[in-house]
């Protein structure tokens, strides 16, 4: 089994709320110097970066994991881990289909860049992406189960959380991995909130900028590729996370 | 005033009405379960945009005499199941939060 550096939580330019300077050669330059191994590019309701990401984490020896942080419409902010950038675009298209279909306000929002290979600015999306998708919290883990993917429920611990908006998290969904914020230790995490003891606990750097980017857990895998991924996520064989 | 009398002089919709007969005592505004959890106080009516559902389990552990979905939002299938089960009032209207705490307001609720 191998002990590897990973970030799971991370936002490109392609967010409104990203840092300018946040693109995805440079996400993954900056997590190359921190000795991080595995990498998921987690733009809101949207992935138009990932496949650049793939290249660059490509290029790089790092293990690419496809990702999104979707809005669902009670304004919960979920990670959606898929094994393959395809699979990620049919995920996209079911996302896009229950936009509010605004156009962004860049002057409020900021704008929402996509990249293209040599990590310059390609264009810019219109559509807004910030705000939730027309897609309860059950619809949106059913069908990113259905597509194998992997569901996470982010920072736990803040707004826009599960526990924010409904109290407590649903029993009844299948979640083996819960994220919390790099704002809290584990240690207050379990004491304000008991329900996590059920849960095992990932800790992501969220980053909207580049000097954020730092690995605050270790996955422990037989190998790199999706599939240990999971296995980790899911906390099956001995694969697990362990926080840093 | 109890909760079959609210419905009938608001006109509101029984979505689940297993408690019809519960005393109600003041109003809670809230979308944020976290928040209601903590504020709401027993026997509040509670309106809410929420359908989730949560919303039951924040009522039956605040002890809310009935929940008022409003804005036409709709109940998820689950939480209609669980009200009836666990005997909590389920309601709606059409009307905004504000239109109705403007009328309950009115009434001295």
């Amino acid at each position: 089994m191998k002990k590897v550096k990973s970030d799971l939580h991370l936002h490109s330019v392609l967010s409104p709320c990203g840092d300018l300077l946040i693109t995805p050669g440079e996400i993954v330059k900056k997590a190359k110097e921190k000795n991080i191994e595995v990498l998921a590019l987690t733009d809101h309701n949207s992935a138009e970066n990932a496949e650049v990401f793939e290249y660059y984490c490509s290029e790089n020896d790092i293990l690419f994991i496809p990702a999104m942080e979707v809005e669902t419409k009670e304004e919960i902010h979920i990670l959606c881990y898929f094994s393959d950038l395809n699979t990620l675009k049919k995920w996209q298209s079911i996302v896009y289909e229950h936009l509010p279909g605004k156009d962004n306000d860049e002057d409020f929002f900021g704008p929402q860049i996509k990249c293209d290979f040599a990590d310059e600015y390609k264009e810019k999306i219109t559509q807004m992406l910030a705000g939730a998708v027309n897609l309860s919290l059950e619809e949106t883990t059913k069908k990113v189960s259905e597509l194998g993917g992997i569901a996470v429920p982010s920072h736990l611990d803040r707004k826009n959380s599960i526990i924010s908006q409904l109290g407590f998290i649903p029993p009844d969904l299948d979640f083996k991995t819960v994220e919390i914020s790099k704002n809290i230790s584990l240690e207050n995490a379990l004491k304000k909130y008991p329900q996590l003891n059920n849960y095992q606990i990932i800790k992501n750097s969220d980053s909207h900028y580049l000097k954020d980017i730092k690995a605050y857990h270790y996955l422990y895998l037989d190998g790199l590729n999706f599939f240990e991924f999971k296995k980790a996520l899911k906390m099956v064989d001995g694969r697990k996370i362990i926080l840093i | 005033m109890i909760v079959n009398e609210l419905v009938a002089k608001f006109n509101l919709e029984v979505v689940a009405g297993p408690e019809l007969g519960k005393e109600i005592d003041g109003v809670y505004c809230g979308d944020l379960l976290s928040n209601v959890m903590a504020r709401a106080k027993k026997n509040n009516l509670w309106i809410t945009v929420q359908g989730h559902q949560n919303v039951v389990a924040v009522a039956l552990l605040v002890d809310i005499s009935a929940v008022i979905l409003v804005e036409g939002f709709e109940y998820d299938e689950k939480a209609v199941k669980k009200a009836c089960d666990k005997g909590v009032n389920l309601l709606r209207t059409k009307k905004k939060s504000y239109t109705l705490t403007c009328k309950f307001c009115e009434s001295n609720l």
